[in-house]
């Protein structure tokens, strides 16, 4: 039937619309000069492509429920990751849409570079086979890489650039390697088949564990959890603030879909979660470090930015708080995952957006001294950033809080209660680096004749950080339907 | 108990009227006119009078017909409830009581109170804070109401806590005064103190009776539940509970009702305007002691310990504020301790067990002294005085006040007790108590206190009728010493002029009540001649309030009368020769300065305090807080952030941006997630699956297991995947016997470890009903040829005298023994071989208690099993 064939291709449709947006970006780019709808057209497109996801996940019936191809699932989950990555990623285009037009660094490439990154998220998130989660991963990074190298000019954005694509690539060819090792030892490439091998005990046992480990260093490597983190800060620091924000929501979020996807899918099993000899140690283990490493870290500097660098490591740790305590509560646990990636994206676009929004042409916040009494001088600049600390920090009423909320209530209800206390205890350090954003915004005053950081005036920032600051309150004050969606995604995927 | 009349929503109103005043004033009152917040204000309390009214009137009609325990109830809802360690469910409504007691309370408070409210319209006239003062007023007659109306201590303390905040407020209501704010605060504290003692009271009230409610409380009392011993540390045995938990409430009475050691606050409390000084610290709130004694009167009337230390204390604080006002020269200064003593007064009389006439007394002073206060007011208003009056300033103003000045007459006459004012009536049967009391008892301690507080409070009343006319003298008569000098210098308003109509109203209403009120208490007789008494009073309040019954001798009652009659002729007297027209203080160059000064300066109680208790409490908090910046600061909260940081300092320097590094950790991140996976993990645990026992053992990737049920070092099975094994076991696999025992009862148990040797039991701790003869050696068990052996040592099963010395027990079978359930265990150990895919291998084993009735075999295979299975 023809509308079989309309309703399956509509599951492709946000990964489709991005390709065309991407391809026309190009074509019009090579012939036109002007490059003011730039970004606007990218930013709506992505939320389209958002917005499409969104009527699919809600309106189950649009599509088939089963994966159009064998390599791409069609799935709650995987709806929820577009919701999150095109949402992370249009409102990263609309932040570059001001920063890059204030810096004068305005490039076609750059919107083309973004949407195709998009693009590779998505089909990550997706991937349902060894081979397409390979292919999304080199997709999304090859896009990274370059994003990350985009003010060229710079040695620190080269630098950043570099380090972060010979580690990527190392770790890439780790993860290749574990999925020759694992189709070896089941011969399966699909997640299912592979789940099916590895819990019927068919699957030869040296293989599996060497597959399993190497799999789930590379992804660690890309949800920057310690201590496959060391690319993050300085990658984080050299790209514009802009690819910053991408990176530390779109493609973390990607990294974190494909991790869920093959630890609590493909190896999950009884035997491979364990609490003590399967990944769930790891997990925990990796967890506690991260926590523990990236606040610590963050807490010594004196760069706002990589503060926010080393907080979005810390936050990778809370989110595998979550992924521990699936073991014992299965979709409650992922749910609370999925629901913490959603916060952290809204509440960190709004913080690296107030970053953004402070500096202009000429001099950029950066530093904790660039804020000094900004927040007295600008009080409406200033107020998003002190809703945007105050969420990834984990204040009520904020989404934040409810990601952390849920997170550590999965932990303590899996029996891990000192694992949430640790995570207390990390949240606690994190209060110190994100309140020192607000007492230099309004209790200090800049040192004499030191450069003072102009707010910039963009309408472009102005939208991401209004539609970002809204759903961070919407999200902390009536989170019911957003973690709704996280349940109906984690239960159809956990089945 | 009374039965429950049907709800009268009246009395709900009555409280919600002021409630709502002061909502409405406090929330909007800046933005409505001057005119009808003060409409609101005054109007919400007329309106509560008149529903008092027709409640009282409705009450009235009910015991008219018969009805002697008459009540009115209301019902709000269900507050909370609570369970005591006894189990008892105790429910706490908010429910509201009107009964003979509360009735005539509810009047004064809400007819004296509504005059105030009028008179602060005229007083507060040109005050900024109009609104909040009104607000603040309403949300006091709230309170008072509250506290008046609750039919259970719960909610009469939501009333006292109410009443306390509003004093509070009002009395530092000219907060930008520092002295004034202070006075506030003091009157909290010493309130708060007190409120403490009724806290307690209660939880002992609640504890005996099991309810909050008055009317329990009370007939409990009656029935004698509170006649029990009760330890108290320090005093030792003391004669029944119902002392300690009077002392408690009393405590919290002194506080409210200014009484010793907790009065300190009182006289402070003028800081505050005049109306709440009336009102408040007068008429209504300080009464608030002198009505909880009345309303557990048949409770304290148990205890003549109680008693005797309220009738001391009553007497005490009379004569001590008495000394004090007779030396002051501030207007309000001297009627505020002159409220002291009045309040002493009262509680002599409920301490000779008087309550009626104590509470008459409260009914009267109500009117003098909030006349007498207002009146006070109306010539600060006149001389343009701010915060009191110094008599010495003043003088000659019946010419320019004549409403005042007679109005105030009429008071001074009413407190010095002058026959046919309220006042006489109200002392005289105060005297008349402690005289009875004399001649009633046969207990010495009884009688010394009646003689106490006869010859107390005579004196008292003599100071009394003393330092009134005193007052009145040096104010209104003679020649007006601040005439011709202009309201800024050190004098008042050359030209006094007589106070607006909405202030002289209230003065003269609170004036014919001062004459008039006391003759609902005028008894049915005349000296010498009759003999009917009690009183109308009397009749309308024994229905709510105990007592001894009055003395129909005619002695006593004319000693009484004698002695207030010589009293008030002998005050009255001494001051119109003293200070009559005069404008120096007389008395102070009669008597030796340094006594004098010490009595003016209060007898340096507040000094005292100062040294003996505030000052030590400030000293530990200063070394506290010392602590708390070297302790707590430096050391738990510096020194921590400093290592945080330096941690963080040194992560970040891990940071080289050396990319090889980087490349390095993330092979050693790999290498260490294997090591995690190198070697198995081996553990082991028991689980009953039906009847059978069933060895689990952790799962793992491509894990081998290797079985050793009982531990003997030979291996049941070959290596295989299955982590499930079910062993059986027989007696040769035991290793250890131990007795399990439990008490049912309360859930609690112990095990014991046996062997050929006794060991000793601890079973007191299980409840367990065993009766010991003094000095016997304690309960023990062993092993014993295969059983489990109980030596009893001359314990006796409760209510037996034929239990064996030595009980043997079944293994494996619960024996219930007299309370205590007594099982003998068994124990096995298991282990597991467990080898992953690296070949690796761990052992673990445990060891387990086998479920009960397990073992199939004889008694005699276990013992020899056992000592075969110590190798």
């Amino acid at each position: 039937m023809i509308t079989d064939r309309i309703t399956s291709f509509l599951g492709v449709a946000p990964l489709l619309l991005l390709v065309a947006v991407g391809l026309s970006i190009m074509l019009i780019d090579a012939f036109s000069k002007d490059r003011s709808g730039l970004a606007l057209t990218t930013a709506m497109s992505l939320f389209a492509a958002a917005a499409i996801s969104g009527a699919i996940a809600v309106r189950g019936d649009l599509v088939a429920p089963a994966q159009i191809t064998r390599y791409l699932a069609v799935d709650q989950l995987g709806l929820f990751f577009d919701v999150v990555i095109c949402a992370g990623a249009g409102l990263s285009a609309l932040l570059a849409g001001g920063y890059l037009k204030e810096h004068g660094l305005e490039r076609g490439e750059f919107y083309v570079l973004l949407i195709f990154t998009a693009f590779g998220a998505m089909v990550l998130a997706r991937a349902v086979d060894l081979l397409s989660i390979f292919l999304g991963l080199e997709t999304m990074s090859l896009g990274a890489y370059a994003l990350v190298a985009y003010r060229r000019t710079s040695a620190r954005a080269v630098e950043g650039a570099v380090k972060y694509f010979l580690l990527g690539s190392f770790a890439a060819a780790i993860l290749l390697f574990g999925s020759a090792l694992l189709y070896g030892a089941t011969g399966h490439t699909d997640l299912a088949g592979i789940r099916d091998a590895v819990g019927s005990g068919a699957a030869d046992p040296v293989l599996t564990i060497l597959a399993l480990v190497m799999i789930l260093v590379s992804l660690a490597f890309k949800v920057g959890a310690v201590p496959f983190h060391m690319w993050v800060p300085d990658s984080y620091e050299g790209a514009v603030t802009p690819v910053t924000t991408f990176m530390s929501v779109a493609v973390k979020a990607a990294a974190f879909a494909v991790l869920v996807r093959v630890l609590a899918g493909a190896f999950g099993d009884e035997v491979s979660m364990d609490l003590f000899t399967g990944w769930t140690p790891v997990i925990v283990i990796l967890a506690v470090v991260t926590m523990a490493w990236g606040n610590l870290a963050a807490l010594a500097q004196s760069s706002v930015k990589r503060m926010l660098a080393y907080s979005s490591v810390a936050h990778a740790g809370y989110v595998l708080v979550g992924l521990a305590a699936t073991y014992e509560l299965g979709p409650t646990a992922v749910s609370a995952v999925l629901y913490y990636v959603a916060a952290y994206t809204v509440s960190n676009v709004l913080a690296f957006g107030s970053l953004v929004l402070m500096g202009s042409k000429g001099k950029e916040a950066v530093s904790y001294e660039d804020l000094a009494g900004a927040g007295r001088r600008h009080p409406a600049a200033a107020a998003p950033f002190v809703v945007g600390v105050l969420s990834l920090l984990g204040m009520p009423p904020t989404a934040g809080f409810f990601g952390k909320y849920y997170v550590f209530s999965a932990a303590v209800q899996a029996g891990m209660t000192w694992l949430a206390v640790l995570g207390v205890l990390a949240s606690a350090v994190g209060a110190y680096y994100y309140l020192k954003v607000i007492v230099y915004l309004f209790m200090r005053e800049p040192a004499e004749d030191a450069p003072i950081a102009v707010p910039m005036r963009s309408y472009y920032v102005a939208a991401a950080l209004l539609l970002s600051g809204y759903y961070v309150l919407r999200m902390g004050v009536t989170p019911g339907r957003y973690l709704d969606f996280a349940i109906s995604a984690a239960t159809t995927f956990l089945g | 108990m009374h039965e429950d009349a049907s709800q009268q929503l009246a009395l709900l109103l009555i409280i919600l009227f002021p409630l709502a005043g002061a909502v409405v004033n406090g929330l909007f009152g800046r933005r409505l006119p001057r005119s009808l917040v003060g409409f609101i204000g005054v109007g919400s309390v007329t309106v509560s009078f008149i529903l008092s009214i027709t409640a009282f009137a409705e009450l009235f009609a009910l015991r008219g017909e018969g009805v002697h325990e008459a009540v009115l109830t209301y019902q709000f809802y269900e507050w909370f409830s609570l369970k005591l360690p006894s189990g008892a469910e105790v429910a706490i409504n908010v429910r509201f009581l009107m009964d003979s007691l509360s009735g005539v309370m509810t009047l004064i408070v809400t007819g004296v109170g509504g005059l105030i409210h009028l008179y602060s319209v005229g007083y507060m006239s040109d005050d900024d804070g109009y609104p909040r003062f009104f607000s603040y007023l309403n949300l006091f007659m709230a309170s008072m109401l509250i506290l008046v109306l609750g039919s259970s201590l719960p909610v009469m303390f939501v009333g006292w806590e109410g009443v306390g905040l509003c004093s509070y407020l009002l009395i530092g209501y000219w907060y930008e005064n520092r002295d004034y704010a202070s006075a506030g605060r003091k009157a909290f504290v010493a309130n708060r103190v007190g409120d403490f003692g009724v806290l307690i009271g209660m939880f002992i009230l609640v504890g005996v009776v099991g309810s909050f409610e008055f009317a329990d409380i009370n007939a409990a009392a009656a029935q004698g539940y509170f006649r029990k011993d009760f330890m108290m540390w320090p005093f030792g045995v003391v004669p029944s509970i119902a002392t300690v938990a009077c002392l408690f409430l009393f405590l919290g009475c002194t506080g409210k009702s200014a009484q010793i050691p907790l009065y300190v606050w009182l006289p402070d409390a003028m800081a505050g305007p005049t109306p709440v000084s009336a009102l408040i610290h007068a008429a209504t709130m300080v009464t608030a002691g002198v009505y909880l004694c009345c309303r557990l009167s048949p409770l304290f009337i148990t205890s003549d310990v109680a008693m005797s230390v309220i009738a001391v204390t009553g007497t005490l604080t009379a004569l001590l504020a008495a000394t004090i006002a007779v030396t002051q020269r501030e207007m309000k200064k001297i009627l505020a301790y002159s409220t002291v003593s009045q309040l002493g007064f009262m509680f002599a009389a409920v301490g000779v067990g008087y309550f009626a006439a104590g509470f008459f007394h409260v009914f009267t002073h109500a009117f003098f002294k909030a006349c007498l206060f207002l009146g006070a007011g109306s010539v600060m208003h006149a001389v343009h005085a701010h915060g009191d009056a110094d008599i010495f300033k003043l003088g000659g103003l019946k010419k320019q006040l004549p409403t005042t000045r007679w109005t105030f007459l009429v008071s001074c006459l009413a407190i010095a007790g002058v026959p046919l004012t309220s006042g006489f009536f109200s002392k005289d049967e105060i005297l008349l108590g402690a005289t009875a009391q004399i001649f009633r008892s046969d207990d010495s301690l009884m009688v010394a206190v009646g003689w106490f507080t006869l010859i107390g409070l005579t004196l008292a009343a003599v100071m009394t009728a003393f330092y009134m006319f005193r007052l009145y003298f040096l104010t209104f008569t003679g020649e007006y010493r601040s005439a011709g000098e202009s309201s800024d210098g050190h004098g008042y308003d050359a030209h006094p002029h007589e106070s607006p109509a909405s202030m002289k109203i209230p003065l003269i209403f609170l004036g014919l009540g001062a004459i008039f009120a006391g003759y609902l208490g005028m008894p049915h007789i005349t000296p010498f001649v009759g003999t009917h008494l009690p009183s109308w009073w009397g009749h309308w309040m024994e229905a709510s309030v105990a007592g001894h019954a009055l003395p129909e001798s005619m002695n006593t009652i004319n000693i009484a009368s004698g002695l207030a009659l010589a009293a008030m002729a002998i005050g009255i007297g001494s001051a119109w020769v003293l200070y009559r027209n005069k404008s120096k203080d007389v008395l102070a160059e009669k008597v030796p300065a340094r006594l004098y000064a010490l009595v003016f300066d209060k007898w340096r109680v507040d000094e005292l305090y100062d040294t003996v208790i505030i000052g030590p409490i400030k000293q530990v908090a200063t070394l506290v807080g010392r602590i708390d910046m070297t302790f707590v600061d430096a050391l738990l909260t510096r020194l921590p952030s400093f290592n945080a940081r330096e941690v963080g300092r040194f992560l970040s320097r891990m940071q080289n941006g050396v990319v090889h590094t980087y490349g390095m950790v993330l092979v050693i991140g790999v290498v260490s997630v294997m090591a995690m996976f190198w070697t198995p993990r081996a553990h082991v645990e028991g689980a009953l699956e039906g009847e059978t026992l069933q060895l689990v053992a952790a799962p793992g990737f491509g894990y081998e297991y290797r079985w050793d049920g009982d531990s003997d070092g030979e291996f049941e099975s070959g290596w295989s995947t299955k982590r499930i094994y079910a062993p059986t076991y027989g007696p040769e696999d035991v290793r250890k016997i131990f007795l399990y025992v439990r008490s049912p009862r309360t859930g609690a148990s112990d095990h014991y470890s046996l062997t050929e040797q006794w060991t000793r039991l601890d079973l007191a701790r299980l409840d367990a009903a065993w009766r010991r003869t003094q000095g016997s050696l304690p309960i023990v068990a062993r092993l014993e040829d295969g059983k489990v052996q109980l030596r009893m040592n001359g314990a006796q099963v409760f209510g037996r005298t034929d239990t064996p010395d030595v009980i043997e027990l079944p293994t494996g079978r619960g024996t219930g023994i007299e309370n205590v359930l007594m099982v003998p265990r068994a124990t096995v150990e298991a282990t597991v071989e467990v080898r992953n895919a690296f070949g690796n291998v761990s052992t673990a084993s445990r060891e387990m208690t086998l479920p009960d009735g397990y073992l199939p075999e004889q008694h005699a295979l276990l013992l020899d099993a056992t000592k075969e299975g110590s190798r």
